[in-house]
């Protein structure tokens, strides 16, 4: 049980790695790359993908460690990672506003301190700043980690339900989703109103069924229902998505249902999202996609960068910020945007490679502190 | 030194004080909707209260509450209806394309039913350098959602804020815009050309905020004539 469990960690740090590369694809956007990611297939995008194996690999990792250390060492592990995904935010929010500020001075043009939506923190930078510090103030492409910081939060109330009464936690967080869906609540933005783009009340659904799969994964337990009729129920709605997706010229109806149980809303993580991304997984993990992605990723690249996410996550931002507004500024044709995105990803891998090296190499000098003294000896 | 200089000041007087706009350059024909704006009218017709969305209207680019686009545009409007009540509400889009601010002013327009939606739309697809023709099938998509929960459109494009080098990639979504508003299903604001003609006539108002001010009042005031009797 231990090496399926090893075998699935391999696949979900494949899929993180798969979701990184889209989302940062997807943060350019309509390159011409885009074509590639699946928020062109389906209800869904990346990154209720990667919400729900953060919630996987969460469930793995801090129950095993729970088990192996106690629980407060875990939950106080937790919230550690959640300050470094704080103090992570915060740097590439100044990094990204720094590079924005200088293209547009450069040019002349203030219409570019728009880019992205860090616009506040030059129009009104002293109350944008207290929002950036408080989270309330998230640039568009720099808000996933916010959310992610709120859930690595969440974890020491989430985990406990999670292995001890997984139907309890999903009942109590579906309802916090419904509730945050039927009566809008949101967590407040500040100077700018409007509230979370990734609202946390709607998005820690998806990441606590992510953590009920990752617990069940720790203790060897089966995941993925066998059912052939699920399935297939599941095939069905990804083609349906795919065939209203592919349809531009739809106009969605005006159904007498709540709101978010037909509409796509990415902010309240409305009830076709969230099935979209539920029934991926679920094909994901009946079929041997994972195997056949590893087979075209000889290298193993996508694995290298999804067990890095965090620091390749952090560069990928940046980065897409920095090529999003520098093809703006150059007029790039869409081969010189092809060119700059594979760049940017190359970059990333990069990055991804020098850390797997530096944690090798810090295993083995490890190793050999571990040899006895006397042994190389005389 | 002069672009860090200029740039500089324009920021200094976006963060200033939102100006009363008490002596706006004309904005002549530019400033005509073209486009009637049959359920905004029935709605002044029917003596009850008026319902007004705003879109990403907040000050330039933020779309704070605050803004002084979003301010003077309810004063002007509540000024031109004596003794109605004109609700707008504000729907901030900060930076957001236009394919994810449609999702919020479906749900805008789902919630509040409102009899008029102006929607500023077009300079975050622009520095996206996203398709302009899949931009204007967007917002086209949008106004005839809107067009058949029995709402009137308003779009406004984007600002002129001097001729850079970038204008000509800027007039490509002024124009899908443009383009949305002959098939007929919006009315279109054009705050590009009313501030690029002031910038050439050299009376283009010092502030920016005094500039969208200004915007907003001949925003109003174009509103209300569609409506008038």
């Amino acid at each position: 049980m231990a090496g399926s469990a090893r075998q699935r960690a391999w696949q979900i740090d494949l899929f993180r790695g798969l979701a990184l590369v889209m989302i940062f694809i997807n943060h350019v956007p309509d390159n011409p790359l885009v074509v590639l990611t699946s928020a062109n297939y389906g209800f869904s995008d990346a990154a209720e993908g990667f919400v729900l194996m953060a919630g996987i690999a969460a469930g793995l990792v801090f129950w095993r460690k729970a088990e192996a250390e106690g629980a407060a060492g875990t939950f106080a592990r937790a919230w550690k990672r959640a300050f470094e995904l704080y103090s992570a935010h915060l740097l590439i929010v100044l990094l990204a506003a720094a590079f924005v500020a200088w293209v547009a001075t450069e040019e002349g043009d203030p219409r570019l301190l728009g880019w992205v939506g860090l616009g506040p923190l030059f129009e009104d930078t002293a109350a944008a700043l207290v929002g950036t510090v408080l989270l309330g103030h998230q640039p568009n492409y720099l808000d996933i980690l916010p959310l992610y910081i709120v859930l690595l939060l969440l974890v020491p109330v989430m985990l406990p339900l999670a292995g001890r009464a997984p139907l309890v936690l999903l009942a109590l967080s579906g309802a916090v989703w419904a509730g945050a869906n039927l009566l809008a609540w949101n967590a407040p933005t500040f100077p700018s109103e409007g509230g979370w783009i990734f609202n946390p009340f709607a998005w820690q659904f998806l990441f606590a069924i992510g953590m009920v799969i990752g617990v069940r994964l720790a203790r060897g337990l089966p995941v993925v229902p066998r059912s052939n009729w699920l399935l297939a129920a599941a095939l069905l709605y990804l083609v349906i998505s795919c065939v209203v997706i592919l349809d531009l010229e739809a106009v969605w109806p005006t159904l007498p249902l709540p709101w978010f149980l037909y509409e796509l809303d990415k902010t309240f993580l409305s009830l076709p999202r969230l099935l979209h991304v539920l029934a991926l997984a679920l094909v994901l993990g009946r079929l041997p996609v994972a195997q056949a992605i590893a087979w075209v990723d000889r290298p193993g690249l996508l694995t290298l960068l999804g067990r890095h996410a965090l620091p390749v996550f952090c560069l990928g931002s940046v980065l897409a910020v920095a090529v999003g507004l520098w093809r703006f500024v150059i007029g790039a044709d869409p081969w010189l945007q092809v060119a700059m995105v594979l760049a940017g990803l190359a970059l990333q891998a990069g990055l991804a490679m020098l850390l797997d090296w530096t944690e090798r190499s810090r295993a083995a000098v490890a190793r050999a502190a571990a040899v006895p003294a006397g042994k190389g000896g005389a | 030194m002069i672009r860090p200089i200029l740039l500089a000041s324009w920021l200094l007087s976006a963060c200033a004080a939102p100006a009363l706009a008490q002596s706006c350059p004309p904005a002549g024909a530019a400033a005509e909707l073209r486009t009637p704006l049959p359920r905004f009218a029935a709605a002044v017709a029917s003596g009850g209260p008026i319902e007004v969305l705003a879109v990403g209207l907040g000050n330039m680019r933020s779309g704070g509450m605050e803004g002084p686009f979003a301010n003077a545009f309810h004063e002007a409007l509540q000024r031109g209806l004596p003794g109605r009540e004109v609700r707008v509400t504000v729907v901030p889009t900060p930076g957001m394309l236009a394919k994810d601010a449609a999702d919020r002013v479906r749900r805008g327009v789902a919630e509040g039913e409102p009899a008029l939606v102006v929607w500023r739309t077009g300079l975050a697809d622009a520095l996206a350098v996203t398709d302009p023709a899949r931009f204007r099938r967007i917002v086209q998509r949008a106004a005839a959602w809107i067009s058949a929960q029995n709402a009137d459109l308003v779009l406004v494009d984007l600002a002129y804020t001097g001729a850079g080098a970038h204008e000509p990639t800027y007039r490509r979504y002024v124009d899908a815009l443009a383009q949305v508003g002959r098939e007929g299903e919006a009315a279109v604001f054009r705050r590009y050309a009313i501030t690029e003609a002031w910038a050439r006539a050299g009376v283009a108002p010092g502030q920016m905020a005094e500039s969208e001010a200004c915007l907003a009042q001949i925003l109003a005031d174009a509103i209300l004539r569609q409506a008038a009797p």
